[in-house]
This record gives structure tokens, sequence and C-alpha cells, in this order.
């Protein structure tokens, strides 16, 4: 089964959530904890994005 | 005030040689924190990093990660160049093998020939009289030998026919010895699969014509094919059968490359926030005034 290319997204952003945290903080704790939030940040930006997306061209 | 070590005092890092971290960092991704002691970090680099490079890569059947090289077509010299490659050399090992690659691949470009012997898994087709045709896989071994018109690629292949699973021996020749027909792809290419297309000389074993042509792709080895430069057909291949796919793999290793950035320069400078190098001050060695 193929994963569909929009989930993509998950492994991409915490990858990219816990190099920033890693390279703002040095104490093992605050690097995870700012790192979730990045993550849910980003995450919610994007599917912001897409829903809007969706929204404009529902009824193309 | 409690005595710590630098490493984990909650103020300073030692980061001991910062050159020479940052340049532990560009060629392995995590190196550089592993030198300063900074293990977690270390583990967090590497594995992100590294992991969503070679997740890339592998999405994209080992081929998203080469450079620019130069095309000789009609007696002009083009250079192809690959702009996603500047994101990806900052992986720095990782990357390297392309630039050896691209020589390899600009150097055999029109090399057709057969540097040792190749003895490989094959997949193809016999086709004799006009509609006869059958497709094999088994196990070919080719060798240059002294022919008629000097040296000749020669070998035999073995395995069975796909249609009836009846097995088969054949000895290969080259289809018009000495003349400018291809025999083989080139050496070194970023298909992993080498195309063959010789003549059937003799049949040893099974119910096939001689004369019969052999045309099909042998495993080419991991070190011909692994970061060589992908030409205009091969990028075609892969856009067609990987889609958005081949896309994403390219993206991975890209963004790997980009957040490299952040590694050499955490290697370098510390953490932007809340800790400091160390620097061991002039007043600190001196004992304090009474």
């Amino acid at each position: 089964m193929s994963i569909p290319v929009l989930f993509y997204i998950f492994p991409m952003t915490a990858v990219i959530s816990l190099v920033y945290s890693a390279s703002r903080f040095e104490d093992t704790s605050a690097i995870l904890r700012k790192a979730v939030r990045l993550f849910v940040q980003i995450t919610v930006f994007l599917l912001g994005v897409l829903l809007l997306l969706y929204m404009l061209t529902v009824n193309l | 005030m409690s005595a710590h070590k630098p490493a984990s005092n909650p103020e300073t890092i030692d980061l001991k040689t910062p050159w020479l971290a940052a340049l532990l960092s560009w060629l392995i991704p995590g190196a550089g924190q592993f030198y300063q002691r900074r293990y977690v970090k270390a583990f967090i680099f590497s594995f992100c990093i590294l992991g969503s490079f070679f997740y890339g890569v592998a999405l994209g059947e080992g081929r998203p990660v080469y450079s620019a090289y130069y095309e000789q077509r009609e007696d002009q010299i083009f250079r192809k160049r690959n702009y996603g490659y500047l994101s990806q050399v900052l992986l720095g090992i990782s990357t390297m093998p392309a630039l050896i690659q691209s020589k390899r691949f600009e150097a055999s470009q029109s090399d057709s020939s057969l540097d040792g012997t190749l003895n490989s898994h094959f997949e193809g087709t016999i086709t004799g009289e006009p509609g006869q045709s059958s497709t094999v896989s088994g196990t070919i071994q080719l060798q240059k030998q002294p022919g008629m018109l000097g040296p000749e690629i020669r070998g035999t292949l073995s395995g069975s026919i796909a249609e009836t699973g009846e097995p088969f021996a054949v000895e290969l020749a080259e289809f018009e010895p000495g003349q400018d027909r291809l025999t083989l792809g080139p050496q070194v290419s970023a298909n992993p699969q080498r195309k063959v297309f010789m003549r059937v000389e003799n049949v040893t074993n099974g119910n096939l014509a001689p004369g019969s042509r052999l045309l099909g792709y042998a495993e080419r080895p991991f070190l011909d094919w692994y970061q060589v430069p992908l030409q205009d057909e091969e990028l075609r291949d892969l856009n067609a059968r990987l889609g958005k796919r081949w896309e994403l793999a390219m993206v991975f290793t890209w963004i790997a490359g980009l957040l490299n950035i952040l590694c050499i320069w955490d290697a370098f400078e510390g953490p932007a926030y809340g800790f400091r190098p160390r620097v061991v001050q002039e007043d600190e060695s001196k004992p304090a005034a009474t």
C-alpha cells in the first residue's frame, strides 16, 4: 500500500522541528518541548493552508 | 557556587576547537557535537539529518543525488547542471561520491566495452524467427576474448524460459563483431540495469534457435550506478514511474542538506539561546585578591 503524498509532511516537519530546536537550545527537555510546539505550529499552519485551498476549489 | 564540568555547565559549553567541530559536522552531521561530547545533540542531528537524507535516497530508488557533468553530443560539449546538489553537498561525505561518479561518467560515456568480466542476473527476451520470442531470466557471464577482428565480447547465459519454465543454456557472441553496434550499455550509468544486446551463437541446452537475438538487462554493480549523473531519458523514466515521490525524494535530500547548516553552525558557535561558549578569562587563573 502506498502512503498518500500528503502524509510525508509529518516526518519532514518533525525532522525540521527537532533540528531547528536543537540548534536553538542545549538542554534536552527544552529541545523536545520547543520541537513539539514548533511541530504543532507548522502542522496547524499547513493544514490551515490546505483547508483554505480546499474551500477555494471545492465548487470548481 | 558548586563546581560543574564545562560541558554540563548551565551557562557555558566547551566547544573545544570550533572550526574542527564545524568541519566534522559538515563531513558527518552530528560528528562535531560528538567531538564536543554533546552526545544527545549529536544523536538528534545525525539521526534526523542523515535519516531524512537516506530516506529521500531510498524514496528515489538511490538516484536523487548527482552533480553536474559534461556531455558530448554532435561534436559539442554541454554542461548539465543539477542545482539541487548545491544543498546536497552540505551533507559532506554522504554526497562526495557524486563528484567522483561525475568524472567516471564523463570518462565512460562512449565506453560500451567490457572491463574485466560481467557476471550477474539477467532478464530479457530471445527473439528468433518473426513472431517467435521468449522471455528469459538467468545468469549471464561475459568476458573479452581474442577474435578474428580483435578482442570480442563472448559469454554464456543459463536460466529458464518464463513462459514454460524450461531450463536453457546458450553461448553468446557480439552481434556484429568489429562494427559500431552497441553490445553493452556504458559501464558507468545511473541506471541499475545495463543493456545487453547479443547473438545466440550456440544452444547447449533447451529448445532455442541459434542465431536468435538476445536483448535485455543485466544488473549493474552498485558502484557503477550510485550517485552517477542522471540523463534526460532516465529522468523522464523516474518522473513517469515515481511521479510526486521522485520530487519528494529530492526535497528530502535538499532539506537534509539545508538542515545541516544549522548543525554546522551549532558546532561552531553553540546554541542560539541560553548558553555561551566557554571562554577562559585571564583573572580565572589568578587567585582572588584578598
